[in-house]
């Protein structure tokens, strides 16, 4: 613990850097734009800000990136709390309660809810980061290939199975991306494959240009197709944002609870924030004493998973530190941009740069500081963001993507499969297919390829190899539990859509989807 | 449901994104075997992507039959990737979000004005081409005077010069014409 304390004062130290402090600020800034606006998430900012990378080197992309990441998770409940309108898939919850806080002109009170628990959850999340990151690195010393092959497999499935919508197609997504990423050098043989003789293919498909287009320009592209209309927005005022001691006295528990519950989830595979906030209000609303208050204005409503979601975001980084697996597609941007500084995190990270993890462990602390004092007094400043026109911010994207992609390689053959990437991108989303199990594959593709061959190879054929590795078994039968469970939930919902007499179809009447 | 693609109650979105996947799959397996399959001990290059290839058909017939069994007047919903409601739905929401009605030109008009870029953002340069591409956006996306999208455009490529070129000395091509 001594050596832990002491190595997050050196983390601490390296903010004598001013360069950093002004990353971890941007970083935090444009992560509260993107939560807070329409169209872009965290996902498209990473992705358009992923041609950078190079330029910052390691620890200030990770810095960068984890600003941003958390920022965007306060953005996301500042628009659902004045709202209701979700800044992010993570914050669905929180509109439950927050924004019936503020109809009851509680709106300043929840935003501070939602920033303390955010903060406290940060804090807490850090801390389990901190702890469990370097266990979590020596026992993956010992994992072998089955491990990483079952990992990989896990990370993908559940990510199909839990994520909502079509699993069918979150897996037509998956496989899309491991396609993609067949295409240049085998990482077994060495030997080029589906290059069609061309020299630009020999590398490869450039991951940045894939990830602009299908997110950046993609989400770019859904907004300029769209009509636009203002949102007239009243935030608090500064005075308006004390809670009452009672509101405090039942945020605080739950915000503990939450943080917890998030920290866990968050470590698993799959679609960690969104579940772990929808996990956080059932177990608030289960050990309430007033459980029909929920949906009315329940201050637990807010903090619960408010603070689930800010965990699960810190904890996303375990794994990917510690066993170089992203379980997100958010963490698989952070992934490739390490990669692209020559960084390969995994099982050897924290004992071989230690000096980064204990950085970015220290600009996430920060990170969540500066979110707390910067989130609460600027709210209207924030809010005012929505009155901007998509048409006129897109165009920006759009431009951004264009340089941020042609700086990773000074190529235009990227550029041009960038916006052919965005406008696939675009119309595959149209059709019901999401972009992030595409990303996820795409950078999980090498690891998979290269465990399951060298599975193959050394089991010789034989099923008992496999069979006979604890962890590995332990990882696929949750991975058969989830999809079974995820099944089953399906064919349910779909006998039930079926058995329910519908309204007869009528020209003038559009039908809800399916 | 003007607009929304519906045929008969199959989902065209579904039925075209679905079904051509499924022949690229087909086409993607071919292209593997030709790699080579090798043995399971000493698994060859089209071993994996022929792994792929037969799980990406069997996923896509799957979305093919799901979609012919949807219920007639059902709609494909959008995928919802990170942003809660990103997506237009049937109808503007409460909050004015706006209608599902895609407006397939400013899409085409965008993408041209971008494609400038690979076009001949090596014979003109970089950074004016870009700030040409973005005035041509902004009119494409409704500026409505000229002299706003120029500004527009031209302190883009303004601010890309200071950030890139100055602070991040990323080498942005010139051009023949020797511009930014």
């Amino acid at each position: 613990m001594g050596d832990a304390i002491d190595n997050l004062g050196a983390g601490f130290a390296a903010f004598a850097d001013p360069a950093y402090v002004i990353l971890a600020l941007v970083g935090v800034v444009l992560g509260t734009m993107v939560g807070v606006l329409p169209g872009i998430g965290p996902i498209g900012a990473m992705s358009v800000l992923l041609g950078m990378t190079t330029q910052l080197g390691p620890t200030g992309s990770l810095i960068l990136f984890a600003g941003i990441y958390f920022g965007s998770t306060y953005g996301g409940s500042t628009t659902s709390i004045l709202l209701n309108v979700p800044g992010e898939a993570s914050s669905v919850v929180t509109a439950l309660d927050g924004h019936e806080m503020t109809k009851r002109g509680r709106a300043g009170p929840a935003l501070t809810i939602a920033a303390l628990s955010s903060f406290l959850a940060g804090t807490i999340a850090i801390f389990g980061l901190m702890m469990s990151a370097p266990w979590l690195s020596g026992m993956a010393v010992k994992l072998g290939p089955p491990e990483y092959l079952a990992l990989c497999v896990a990370g993908l499935l559940l990510l199909a199975a839990l994520a909502g919508g079509s699993a069918a197609k979150a897996i037509v997504m998956i496989c899309a991306g491991l396609a993609i990423g067949t295409v240049g050098i085998d990482p077994a043989g060495g030997d080029l494959r589906f290059t069609m003789g061309s020299p630009t293919l020999a590398e490869g498909f450039s991951f940045i240009a894939l990830v602009m287009g299908a997110f950046g320009v993609a989400e770019a592209l859904t907004m300029v197709g769209r009509r636009w209309r203002p949102k007239p927005v009243k935030a608090p005022r500064l005075r308006e944002l004390l809670p009452s001691r009672q509101e405090s006295r039942q945020a605080a528990p739950a915000a503990v609870r939450g943080s917890v519950i998030g920290f866990l989830l968050g470590l698993v595979p799959g679609p960690a924030a969104v579940l772990s906030t929808f996990a956080s209000y059932v177990v608030e609303r289960k050990i309430s004493r007033n459980p029909d208050k929920f949906g009315k204005g329940a201050v637990q409503g807010v903090s619960g998973p408010e603070a689930a979601n800010n965990a699960a975001a810190g904890a996303a980084f375990v794994p990917l530190l510690a066993l170089g697996i992203p379980f997100a597609p958010t963490m698989a941007l952070v992934l490739a941009a390490l990669l692209l500084n020559g960084i390969v995190p995994g099982p050897t990270f924290v004992e071989d740069q230690p000096d980064l993890f204990w950085t970015v462990i220290a600009a996430m602390y920060i990170a969540n500081l500066m979110l707390l004092v910067l989130n609460l007094p600027l709210v209207g400043l924030f809010t005012r963001l929505l009155s901007i026109p998509p048409q006129t911010l897109m165009p920006l994207v759009i431009g951004l993507c264009v340089v941020g992609v042609y700086a990773e390689n000074n190529s235009m053959f990227d550029v041009v499969v960038m916006l052919v990437a965005g406008l696939l991108g675009f119309m595959l989303r149209r059709a019901g297919f999401s972009m992030a199990p595409f990303v996820l594959a795409v950078v999980l593709q090498p690891t998979l390829e290269v465990s399951l061959r060298q599975t193959l190879a050394f089991s010789d054929g034989n099923p008992g190899y496999v069979l006979g590795r604890p962890v590995t078994m332990v990882i696929l039968g949750l991975v058969v539990l989830a999809v079974i469970v995820s099944a089953r939930r399906a064919l349910l919902a779909g006998k039930a859509t079926r058995q329910r007499p519908g309204p007869v179809p009528d020209e003038r009447t559009p039908t809800p989807g399916a | 449901m003007r607009g929304t693609g519906l045929v008969r109650g199959i989902a065209k979105p579904d039925v075209i994104a679905g079904g051509s996947l499924l022949v690229l799959g087909l086409l993607y397996g071919a292209l593997a075997l030709d790699e080579g399959l090798g043995t399971m001990a000493d698994s060859g290059a089209g071993f994996f992507p022929f792994v792929v290839a037969l799980v990406l058909v069997a996923a896509s017939a799957v979305v093919l039959l799901q979609s012919r069994r949807r219920t007639p007047g059902g709609l494909t919903p959008p995928a919802d990737d990170e942003k809660a409601g990103a997506e237009g739905d049937a109808e503007g929401d409460a909050e004015g979000e706006g209608d599902g009605e895609v407006r397939w030109w400013r899409i085409a008009g965008v993408l041209a004005a971008a494609l400038l870029v690979p076009a001949v953002g090596d014979t003109v340069g970089m950074i004016t081409t870009l700030a040409i591409s973005l005035v041509l956006m902004a009119k494409v996306m409704g500026v409505s005077r000229w002299s706003s999208a120029v500004i527009f455009g031209f302190s883009f490529g303004a601010a890309t010069w200071l950030v890139f070129v100055r602070w991040l000395a990323v080498p942005l091509p010139a051009g023949m014409l020797g511009l930014f």
